[in-house]
């Protein structure tokens, strides 16, 4: 028995000393990044956040994609044609795409206009209930409006005309999958995704590592280095950033409040010391940072009901001192309306918002009758732990206008809950567009939207009508002077404290080129080359 | 017999009640955990119709009984939600359509989240827990009989001493500080010479796409877990062996010329450890438990790490899937140390 004890503890020990040694020798050329959420769901229509989209984008293909300066480009389809009323989409698709090999499917199957109905009828079905089921609600009729017409041709056709169709085409949503492989894998199709990307599925050890390795078959042909794609999933920040300053990671985005002063001076360039090992590119991010005002549910004697004091908030703000001192210089400053720079309708000439003016601000706060004898009641804003910071220094700013602010901090979604359910009138809020179209923001303030998108219960009759007009105007230039009078509504309504345009800051290794910032974040991995360091083997 | 029933029944009745403890305090939260599987925007009903596939429109007392229902292995249904799921069930009185009482495995529902299978994550999860746990206990175990018979041996010297405070040190510090200050200490500060990592699990991918088994994230989550139980084991170890060592039989021992060394470790050492034994059990339990925090501090994907996820989204079947896991879990420890006693101890049998 006690020979037997002390084998086992040997046994042990050895086990022990072999495991410490385990060598991690690179042989492929893997590109290594981290997302601080898990990824929910490899299926795309489960493609809800960041996490998600990013895995679903090297995984699979839509009909139509967007390049970097955000222009819809042929992807699967080769070509389209929309008719004279915008209702019926044709689109012509590539014969040479495959769809990676699985057990689940014959080899060299190739994309047929049958799986692009099939893909798009199950984004709407009511069993699947896709979260991304909105992108057709009120657009189409049904399933019968995703039609193929033989292999190549594909058609879909629309109750009414939208123009922004082609932009929520591009989105992960709309990804082509085939049928039989969703019917061999069924509810396990989240963990054995098959499509037609760059990269096709190897492994996943949930809320761990996702391994990809490339498609060598992949119908555009590639330009990346890559053998390979590793995510993990790293909840923390800062230890992301320190696994990026160790080596172990190739790529990180996003910024980490504790640690931005670390790597980024003021200006919000990279800091002398980090500029040897890294790179930093910063790229216009099509979010808009705000404060919502609820339009509807203001409790009595809300000063927020008054529009002199709402504008005279949005005056009484510097935003370029906010994001100096809070974001080191990442984010541009929210002073030419809603829809953020990046989008090619912004406009700074033809919008203008809100500069930092406390003097034109106290004139409206005594205008709007409140002075020393009746002084503004308190006002309460609501935000998550997260922007704190933000919303203290908002408050800060505020105070020297004689605008007392008092800030409750609610659990994320015990927040978005109120926001959706208008119990909190005035909150901290973002919106990241959906697909690169100033309607993707703008649809926030049509009052026949619930919340979201609306959650400022915002109703202006006026802004409604020149929505309803611009979703069918065709023409670009005169879209845009639509969408611009709507900006200057809102402007001058202010049923939001505009705060800041976001910037995405990615980080990456000296050895790794071709990564490209892109307005809706999304990580193209197309042109990225990974230079293998000598004798890392 | 009757009390083995009675410890049975008592049992189902603790985990019924933390269930529906559980539930109503995550249920009344002002938070929509429907809303949380959908992206910024929902429009068109699909919300309503998550609600109502996930039983979220129906009132909270319907909502738990239905969530009993499919947890218990005798419920009553006409069973078309099992076969969809794939659960097996045997109804053995109705016809195919209507329902009836049936017979099923437990039936944990799927997560909100991602839609797996809640005992798929459970079965994913549990074992890196208890690798966890055993080896934490292990280490405990290991250190705590040395240094407990090293502080007996010298007692009332310098040594003894220092193992006694340094013990009653660790006995106070909670698990979740002890796992930060060694995270920090050789996870980050001395990283370069021992190599291990600040974060991470057990089962991981390599940078080639291979499943790889990293025993060395083991290490400082196994340290900080044992910590607790070593410094109390420790004492114990020490009382116990210093109670033994003025018995009369060991005085009988050494008159009849047996070397010290004899009389420590065949006679003291082997009986002083009883105790020792039936404290390891108690603890073990409550050893799962303070798993949660370090597998927190560590990111160590085990049960600990499901429920913070899975609190942090509103994912109640999975929140629920472990709190039934440590009920149970505790459940069958103390039953264990029960009869434990009742065989081992003639005292408590009486």
């Amino acid at each position: 028995m006690k020979l037997y004890i002390s084998r086992y503890i040997f046994l042990f020990t050895v086990v022990l000393l072999i495991s410490c040694g385990d060598d991690q020798s690179e042989v492929y050329n893997v590109f290594r990044y981290n997302q601080i959420n898990h990824i929910t769901s490899l299926d795309p229509v489960f493609a809800k956040s960041q996490n998600n989209i990013w895995a679903t984008h090297h995984l699979f293909d839509g009909l139509v994609r967007l390049d970097d300066s955000l222009n819809v480009v042929p992807a699967i389809a080769k070509s389209w044609n929309i008719s004279e009323d915008g209702l019926t989409y044709t689109f012509i698709l590539q014969d040479n795409v495959k769809f990676h090999k699985n057990k689940c499917i014959d080899e060299n199957r190739r994309v047929t206009a049958r799986d692009v109905s099939y893909s798009l009828r199950r984004l709407i079905s009511e069993k699947v209930n896709s979260p991304g089921s909105w992108l057709f609600t009120d657009k189409v009729d049904g399933p019968e409006s995703f039609e193929a017409e033989d292999d190549t041709t594909f058609v879909m056709k629309l109750n009414q005309p939208f123009i922004p169709m082609m932009g929520i085409l591009t989105m992960q949503y709309c990804s082509i999958l085939p049928q039989e492989c969703v019917e061999y894998y069924k509810s396990d199709f989240r963990s054995n995704p098959v499509g037609t990307g760059q990269f096709q599925f190897k492994r996943w050890e949930e809320n761990q590592a996702l391994f990809l390795v490339k498609n060598e078959e992949y119908f555009g042909g590639t330009n990346h280095n890559l053998d390979g794609i590793k995510t993990t999933f790293i909840p923390d920040k800062k230890i992301a950033f320190l696994e990026l300053l160790n080596g172990n990671l190739d790529f990180v985005n996003g910024l980490e409040s504790s640690f931005i002063h670390d790597l980024l001076t003021q200006e919000g360039d990279l800091l002398s010391k980090r500029k040897e090992a890294l790179n930093l590119i910063k790229a216009p991010y099509l979010n808009s940072e705000y404060l919502g005002i609820n339009m509807v549910n203001q409790p009595e004697g809300s000063p927020l009901r008054v529009k002199e004091i709402r504008q005279a908030l949005n005056l009484g703000l510097d935003r370029k001192l906010m994001l100096t001192s809070l974001r080191n210089g990442v984010g541009k400053p929210a002073n030419a309306g809603f829809v953020p720079s990046g989008l090619p309708s912004h406009d700074p000439l033809k919008v203008q918002g809100y500069e930092y003016n406390p003097d034109s601000a106290l004139i409206l706060i005594s205008k709007a009758g409140y002075d020393s004898s009746n002084p503004l009641p308190e006002i309460e804003l609501f935000t998550n732990k997260d922007y704190l910071d933000l919303t203290t220094f908002i408050a800060r700013q505020w105070q020297e206008i004689g605008v007392k602010t008092k800030i409750e901090v609610l659990e994320s979604s015990i927040l978005r809950d109120g926001m959706r359910k208008s119990s909190v009138p005035f909150f901290r809020a973002s919106w990241i567009a959906d697909y690169p179209d100033a309607e993707s923001f703008l649809c926030m303030f049509y009052s026949k939207y619930p919340a979201p998108p609306n959650y400022t219960n915002y109703s202006n009759s006026e802004y409604d009508m020149l929505y309803e007009k611009a979703i069918k105007t065709e023409d670009i230039a005169e879209r845009y002077e639509l969408y611009h009078q709507m900006d200057n509504i809102l402007i001058e309504d202010a049923p939001v404290i505009f705060l800041f345009y976001d910037e995405t800051a990615l980080f990456f290794q000296k050895n790794i080129s071709g990564v490209s910032g892109n307005a809706v974040n999304l990580l193209m991995v197309d042109d990225i080359k990974k230079e293998r360091e000598i004798g890392a083997d | 017999m009757k009390s083995l029933f009675y410890t049975f029944l008592s049992s189902i009745l603790v985990l019924v009640s933390a269930v529906v403890l559980i539930s109503s305090i995550i249920y009344l939260a002002p938070v929509d955990p429907a809303r949380l599987t959908f992206g910024q925007r929902t429009d068109g009903g699909a919300l309503e119709r998550k609600q109502a596939e996930l039983f979220l429109d129906k009132p909270l007392h319907i909502q738990m009984l239905y969530y009993l229902n499919d947890i218990s292995p005798v419920g009553y249904g006409d069973g078309v939600r099992y076969k969809s799921k794939g659960i097996p069930y045997y109804k053995p009185f109705v016809a195919e359509y209507s329902s009836g009482v049936l017979f099923k495995i437990p039936y944990f529902r799927e997560s909100f989240q991602s839609g797996r299978s809640v005992s798929a994550l459970l079965i994913d999860a549990i074992p890196k827990t208890i690798i966890l746990a055993i080896t934490a206990m292990m280490i405990a175990i290991f250190f705590g009989v040395i240094l407990g018979i090293i502080a007996a041996l010298v007692k009332d010297s310098l040594l003894d001493q220092v193992i006694l405070s340094v013990s009653v040190l660790g006995i106070s510090v909670p698990s979740y500080v002890s796992a930060i200050i060694l995270a920090l200490v050789f996870g980050f500060l001395f990283r370069d010479y021992t190599g291990l990592n600040l974060q991470g699990s057990i089962f991981d991918i390599n940078d080639i796409g291979d499943e790889v088994i990293v025993w060395k994230n083991l290490i400082l989550p196994a340290i900080a877990l044992g910590v607790r139980p070593l410094a109390i084991i420790t004492q114990l170890m020490r009382s116990s062996l210093l109670d033994i060592l003025t018995q009369d039989y060991m005085r009988t021992a050494k008159a009849k010329g047996l070397t010290f060394k004899k009389v420590v470790i065949n006679h003291a050492v082997k009986n002083s450890l009883n105790p020792v034994f039936t404290a390891v059990t108690g603890w073990f339990a409550s050893l799962l438990a303070g798993a949660f925090f370090v597998e927190n501090v560590f990111n160590f994907k085990g049960v600990g790490g499901l429920t913070v996820n899975a609190l942090i989204n509103y994912d109640i079947p999975v929140l629920l899937g472990c709190v039934i896991f440590v009920c149970i879990v505790f459940i069958g420890i103390n039953i264990l140390v029960d009869y434990g006693y009742r065989i081992f101890d003639p005292k408590v049998r009486g």
